[in-house]
Formats: C-alpha cells, sequence, structure tokens
C-alpha cells in the first residue's frame, strides 16, 4: 500500500506496521457520526462507541455495523441477536467516552450518567439522543479480525432540537453551518 | 420521551432514510473504470472495517450502473470530497446530471494506481481492490482491500447531514 499526500509529498510503505499506521492515519482525515451501540440485557449489558456505522438497505430496512471480534461486545450481541444503534447529540459526549472504555469503565458501568429506555430488541436506547435505532441481528458477516453486523430496523427514535456529534482528526465536531447548506440534495 | 422525541415502529424506507440521514457522514464519491470509461455514484454508506488488512466496505444497490464497472475491473476507489468539491457533489447527487462518464467530464480528477478516477478536491481517497461482493436485498456489500492511500491535510471534510451538505466548526 502506498501513501500519497497531495499537494505535499509521496510516501511508499512497506511493512504492515506502516500500512496499519498509514490506514489509520488516513481515517484521521475522514469525519463521522459517533455512535454508541448498546446490547445485552440485565447485568450483562455492555456496549461501544463506534464511527462504522452505515446504511445497507431500505426494504428491509437493514443498517451495518462493523465490529473488532476481540470486543467484549461481540459474545453478548451474538447471545442477545440485537442491539441498537444510539446517534450522539453534541451533548453527549461523556456516553462516547464511557462507552470508548475512557475512564476505565465496562460492561453495564458504563450506562451509569445517562438515562435510557428499553427497545423492542431489550437493548437500551439513550434518552435524547440524535436518532436510536433499534435492531435484531439479521447476520454477523466474519471477516478477518472484524464482524459485519446487519441489523434489521425494529423502531426509530429521532429528536430534532439537537446538533450530531462528530469525529474528526482525534476529536469531537460540531457542524458549523446548520443554518446554511451548501448545496441541497 | 420528551417533545422533541418522536418514536416510529413502522420503518418504511421514508422513515428509514429519515433516520439514517441523522448519522452525519463525510461526502464520497464511489469510483471505478469500465468498459465505458469513468464510472460513480454518491457512496454515503462507505465504511472503514479493518486495518489489518486494511479493508473498508461499501453498499451498491444492484441496479446502480456503476456496478458493472466495479465487477469488471475488479477496483474502486472512494473519494470522500473536500468542502471545495460542491460541484463534483453537484454532479454525482442532481438528477438533472449527465449520465455514465460525461459526469466525469469538466472535473478535475486522474486514474489513480488501480485506474479508478481520484479526484482533487478530496481530503483523502482509498484506492482499493475487490476483496468480496456479498449480495443481500438487492444490495451489494463490496469489501475493499486497500491498495493506496491519498490524503489532503489541509483540506475540510464535505459533511452530509440531514439531506444536505454541511462543513465543520472549527472553534
Amino acid at each position: 500500500m502506498s501513501v500519497v499526500e497531495l499537494r505535499s509529498r509521496t510516501v511508499t510503505l512497506k511493512t504492515p506496521d506502516e500500512e496499519i499506521a498509514a490506514f489509520k492515519l488516513a481515517m484521521r482525515h475522514l469525519a463521522g457520526a459517533v455512535a454508541v451501540i448498546t446490547t445485552g440485557s440485565g447485568e450483562g449489558r455492555t456496549g461501544f462507541t463506534a464511527t462504522s456505522v452505515s446504511s445497507f438497505a431500505a426494504d428491509p430496512p437493514s443498517l451495518l455495523v462493523c465490529l473488532n471480534r476481540d470486543s467484549s461486545s461481540w459474545p453478548i450481541i451474538q447471545d442477545h441477536a440485537g442491539f441498537c444503534v444510539n446517534l450522539l447529540a453534541h451533548d453527549q459526549s461523556h456516553v462516547a467516552d464511557r462507552f470508548a472504555g475512557r475512564g476505565g469503565a465496562k460492561g453495564v458501568a458504563r450506562y451509569e450518567g445517562a438515562h435510557w429506555q428499553e427497545q423492542r430488541s431489550g437493548s437500551l436506547g439513550l434518552s435524547n439522543a440524535l436518532a436510536t435505532i433499534d435492531c435484531e441481528l439479521e447476520e454477523a458477516i466474519e471477516r478477518h479480525s472484524h464482524a459485519i453486523l446487519i441489523g434489521r430496523v425494529n423502531s426509530v427514535t429521532l429528536r430534532s432540537e439537537a446538533e450530531p456529534l462528530l469525529y474528526w482528526h482525534g476529536a469531537y465536531r460540531l457542524i458549523s453551518n446548520l443554518d446554511r447548506v451548501l448545496t441541497q440534495a | 420521551m420528551s417533545e422533541a422525541q418522536q418514536q416510529v415502529t413502522e420503518i418504511d424506507p421514508r422513515t428509514f432514510w429519515r433516520a439514517i440521514g441523522n448519522r452525519a457522514v463525510g461526502v464520497s464519491v464511489v469510483s471505478a473504470t469500465g468498459e465505458d470509461g469513468p464510472a460513480g455514484f454518491l457512496g454515503l454508506s462507505a465504511s472503514h472495517l479493518s486495518a489489518s488488512p486494511p479493508l473498508v466496505t461499501v453498499s451498491i444497490d444492484a441496479n446502480t450502473s456503476a456496478l458493472a464497472a466495479v465487477r469488471g475491473s475488479g477496483a474502486f476507489a472512494i473519494n470522500y470530497l473536500s468542502s471545495t468539491a460542491t460541484e463534483v457533489y453537484e454532479r454525482f447527487s442532481s438528477r438533472d446530471a449527465p449520465k455514465g462518464a460525461a459526469r466525469f467530464e469538466g472535473l478535475q480528477w486522474q486514474p489513480g494506481t488501480t485506474g479508478s478516477p481520484v479526484f482533487e478536491d478530496i481530503v483523502g481517497a482509498f484506492e482499493c481492490r475487490v476483496s468480496e461482493l456479498i449480495e443481500r436485498h438487492g444490495v451489494i456489500l463490496a469489501i475493499g482491500e486497500i491498495v493506496a492511500v491519498s490524503a489532503n491535510p489541509e483540506a475540510d471534510p464535505l459533511v452530509y447531514f440531514r439531506g444536505s451538505t454541511r462543513v465543520l466548526d472549527h472553534v
């Protein structure tokens, strides 16, 4: 894999370690919504912070989440056969931090400090998230270190009066022009 | 649940796209070179999969005309557009825009390592070889192994949120 920095310099990479470093560096340039994925029930609840949520099909409504199979959430999500995608609002970065493991909280302890509502899948939806999208696990496609989770959407809850929390260049960001669009789709 | 929240349990396609439109995403154009020249589509579903091996995914509707170019060449590029790329965005999002190779005319791009078009106004591009094409529900999940990365550290990303494009706050 080679890395080309446009308008500056070209670097060619030769080792797998360099490839990984280059991939992670390149990913920093991609702006993405921050989501917390919740799963499990009772004391077995757990979850993780993800930026790899994407749309898949509209009929049936389904989305994708990529998950490292080393994650403690992986066996729980298979057992539970469902999960909830919580797209975070601008005022919820503390939830992202907890579910990313900052501060050391694990499992059900990650849910402390926020309000939750049980969804149809049994997973918890975050109150006042920008959107909560509850899913049944339709299929998990395992490739290399990761699993691609296909979630069949059960229900969605939307919050209108909020801005999205984004992650870019290693930090949380907000959109600057919510009242001014560049182009209309 | 507060008044500003609304729960829906009958998920028709319109509700689905409205919900998923709350997921802010860096706008990308997925490109490939086919028998009829360059082809591409707006790829709001591009995502990273793993760092080792470096893999990305993009969902392609089975009816997308550019799918033939991805299949035929065994390659594609994900171009994450910069905030200056509004002309590229409009070309790939407008129903009135020209189709097929004509979409690329007059835009700043060049063929990358795999031959797939790489645009000039980007924050970054992943050039990929097709690792696998998996079909579910009339949608092709393309898994690509990254063979080259372009990055423009000075550029700001073009972000899509609730049906329109946005820029990041730099405060």
